[in-house]
């Protein structure tokens, strides 16, 4: 009797466990954590945006006669998240310092860079995340820009980039117009 | 100035209607965080729920008074609302994102969740949502902070096809 009980909580937990883990989506390879932010919080102009899986699946149900795509895109992603941070002449140089430790992290753990622009003005790069399979899985924009913001975003999950840029116009997300013009140019170098 | 008028009856004739209902406890312990959170510096002005009754009348006179049938439509699945305003007695850093962060952890205690969290110099917003039925969104929390007026307001029902009108009307833009 000892016995079966023991087994049952070790099933029970094991089962938790599992169910926890495919559950998380820090667990997701498209997932990424930019660290502590609260530094930027402190700037006058701040915008978090986390719509989890379980909006995004309600809001990729409503479907719309104008533009089903758009909704059909939702409906492969686990996470959208957008930090936005007010740039000002205290925060500039640490934004443009996380925009470049960010880089370094990304390149080294198999993200690859498809977008970098570098001016006086603006720092841009967009990431994209791949799976065994080629199928992009994770999403990364960093920039800190001459509109006097800076931003983090990352899109978690099945993402089509030929449609990528209608992800971006529907939440409004700088820079992801022209992505997939970008990608293919990457992929020719 | 229009919509304005259009608030005025749905504020107005559910009090006439159905009576003005007390907010609930669950409102009044959010409010209680929130309040702390801003020093207790805020004073009542405000505090009622209207009903389901009170929803469906405003929806009707909403869509009887408006060429634009979004808001007629959104309250239409929409079984209760409750709202908290409260001015503002002392000066204080109010619109300081930190107050958001300080709110969170009771927030996702009490089962709500941020979507979209926001501060500008006079404005400081924080949208929640809350789902007790699964591919539900039935509960909406707004906090929203602007100038010396402090309002919460609390949205329960069908909440998807709320959304849903709005996305197909207007489009969700979230401005980043």
């Amino acid at each position: 009797m000892r016995t079966i009980k023991s087994t049952f909580l070790l099933f029970t937990f094991l089962l938790a466990n599992v169910f926890a883990q495919s559950t998380d989506v820090t667990n997701e390879p498209g997932y990424v954590n930019f660290g502590d932010l609260t530094e930027f919080e402190k700037s006058t102009g701040v915008t978090e945006v986390i719509l989890d899986e379980e909006l995004l699946s309600v809001l990729a149900e409503i479907s719309t006669e104008e533009d089903p795509n758009v909704m059909e895109i939702l409906k492969g992603l686990k996470l959208v998240r957008a930090n936005v941070f007010e740039v000002n002449e205290n925060n500039k140089s640490e934004l443009e310092a996380k925009v470049n430790n960010l880089d370094s992290k990304l390149m080294s753990s198999s993200w690859k860079r498809i977008v970098k622009t570098r001016s006086d003005d603006e720092i841009a790069n967009i990431y994209i995340k791949q799976n065994n399979n080629k199928q992009i899985v994770g999403l990364v924009v960093t920039s800190v820009g001459d509109d006097d913001e800076a931003a983090f975003v990352n899109i978690v999950g099945t993402i089509d980039l030929a449609t990528i840029g209608k992800l971006g116009k529907q939440f409004n997300i700088p820079h992801l117009d022209g992505v997939n013009h970008q990608k293919d140019k990457s992929d020719e170098d | 100035m229009k919509t304005k008028i259009f608030f005025i009856p749905i504020l107005l004739l559910p009090l006439l209607l159905n009576g003005c209902l007390r907010i609930n406890e669950e409102f009044e312990h959010v409010r209680d965080v929130v309040l702390l959170s801003f020093g207790n510096d805020y004073k009542s002005e405000y505090q009622f729920s209207i009903g389901s009754v009170g929803v469906t009348v405003s929806s009707w006179v909403i869509d009887a008074s408006s060429d634009d049938d979004i808001a007629a439509d959104i309250l239409d699945d929409v079984s209760s609302v409750q709202i908290g305003v409260y001015k503002k007695l002392r000066g204080t850093n109010a619109s300081d994102f930190q107050i958001l962060n300080d709110i969170e952890p009771e927030m996702r205690a009490s089962g709500w969740r941020s979507i979209i969290r926001s501060s500008t110099e006079n404005e400081l917003t924080g949208i929640y949502i809350r789902n007790e039925k699964e591919e539900m969104l039935n509960r909406l929390f707004v906090i929203s902070l602007e100038n010396d007026e402090l309002v919460l307001v609390e949205i329960e029902g069908d909440l998807n096809e709320a959304i849903a009108t709005v996305i197909n009307e207007k489009g969700m833009d979230i401005d980043i």
